[in-house]
């Protein structure tokens, strides 16, 4: 499972909703609001990397946190997006 | 009886012989200001079936569920023809100071509170369909309020120069059923676009005390966003620039009366 490599849905559509929260609007039409470590994981996702992958990078440049709570947020974290249709897998 | 009329952009035309279905019809249709131009959506109703621009949607095995889908059908041909807009379920009334746009999930209130806001001296646009265009302007679908059963008692009726529609079926199955439907005076209605003034989303809970709370930007859209009728881009932008504009809270409302004093407080 955490082998998989997601990217971002091809038709996305991102809107800036506040000064640190992003607004992507998914596929299936649902508005999924992201602060800014979210966005960083939705751009982290480029199908170039495993999910935990994406966590290790995350976690480098977030002090202090666990990486195995990292780990877990991340991974729970691509399981929403990509119900929602903004993460895809495969090509 | 035919009738023309404008609903939202859409110009509609009804053609229907029998007669329970005409007075079901009428009552829908009451509200909606009748128009000359050519119609952009034709319906034609017989005792069961429904037609819609020569193509039939399809048959009811009673006159309440064809009246029903007619509603229905009219609600999603009318959205998939409205301008370019944030549409979402919603009731919205028109104030000195702008539209106030109520949304929440069904039997959160949005019928109550608006029918009181505007025995208040607000001006009803609607009570199940909001349209906010690019320039934030809010339109609605004027449908008749449906009444509690006890008409000449219910206080919106009591204090608002309007007309009652009751539409009884005896329907095939030998039932008979009683629809009072209220269309409001004109003068109470808002059928010009009115500038968005406020977004609250209702939250009815009899057994806690009221309150109200600003929502944050993300908040906000989710909720609103879970009530839009349509989803696009443009959409999405009108929705994001909605809220960004004007507030946005929550109300808990306790009661008509204390839903209605708090809005009175949010809009000086």
């Amino acid at each position: 499972m955490n082998n998989r490599k997601p990217h971002r849905a091809s038709d996305l559509s991102t809107r800036r909703l506040s000064d640190d929260e992003t607004v992507v609007l998914s596929p299936k039409g649902s508005a999924v609001v992201l602060n800014e470590v979210g966005a960083v994981v939705l751009e982290l996702c480029d199908g170039t990397r495993t999910v935990d992958e994406v966590a290790d990078v995350l976690c480098e440049n977030l002090r202090g946190a666990s990486p195995e709570q990292v780990r877990a947020d991340v991974r729970s974290f691509v399981e929403t997006l990509t119900a929602s249709g903004c993460l895809v897998d495969g090509p | 009886m035919n009738i023309v009329a404008r609903v939202l952009d859409s110009v509609v035309s009804v053609h229907a012989d029998d007669d329970s279905v005409c007075r079901a019809i009428t009552a829908l249709m009451a509200m909606y200001p009748r128009s000359d131009a050519a119609p952009s959506v034709r319906y034609e109703l017989g005792a069961r079936a429904l037609v819609r621009d020569d193509q039939l949607v399809d048959e009811y095995p009673t006159r309440e569920a064809l009246a029903r889908a007619f509603e229905g059908d009219l609600y999603r041909a009318v959205v998939e023809r409205a301008e370019p807009s944030f549409l979402l379920h919603a009731a919205a009334v028109a104030t000195e100071r702008g539209a106030i746009v109520l949304f929440g999930p069904s039997g959160a209130g949005k019928t109550t509170v608006s029918g009181a806001l505007v025995a208040r001296g607000a001006r009803y646009i609607t009570d199940e369909f909001v349209a906010i265009d690019r320039q934030l302007r809010v339109r609605g679908l004027p449908r008749p309020l449906c009444l509690e059963q006890d008409t000449e008692r219910d206080p919106l009726r009591q204090r608002l120069g309007g007309e009652i529609h009751r539409y009884r079926f005896d329907d095939f199955d030998g039932a008979r059923i009683d629809v009072p439907l209220f269309a409001l005076a004109p003068q109470h209605v808002c059928l010009e676009p009115s500038p968005l003034a406020l977004l609250i989303h209702l939250r009815h809970a009899p057994g806690e005390p009221g309150s109200v709370t600003p929502l944050r930007a993300s908040e906000a859209l989710s909720r609103a966003w879970s009530e839009r009728y349509r989803y696009g881009s443009e959409e999405l932008d009108t929705a994001i620039a909605a809220i960004q504009k004007v507030p946005c809270f929550e109300l808990v409302t306790s009661s008509v009366e204390q839903a209605c004093s708090a809005i009175d407080r949010l809009t000086p």
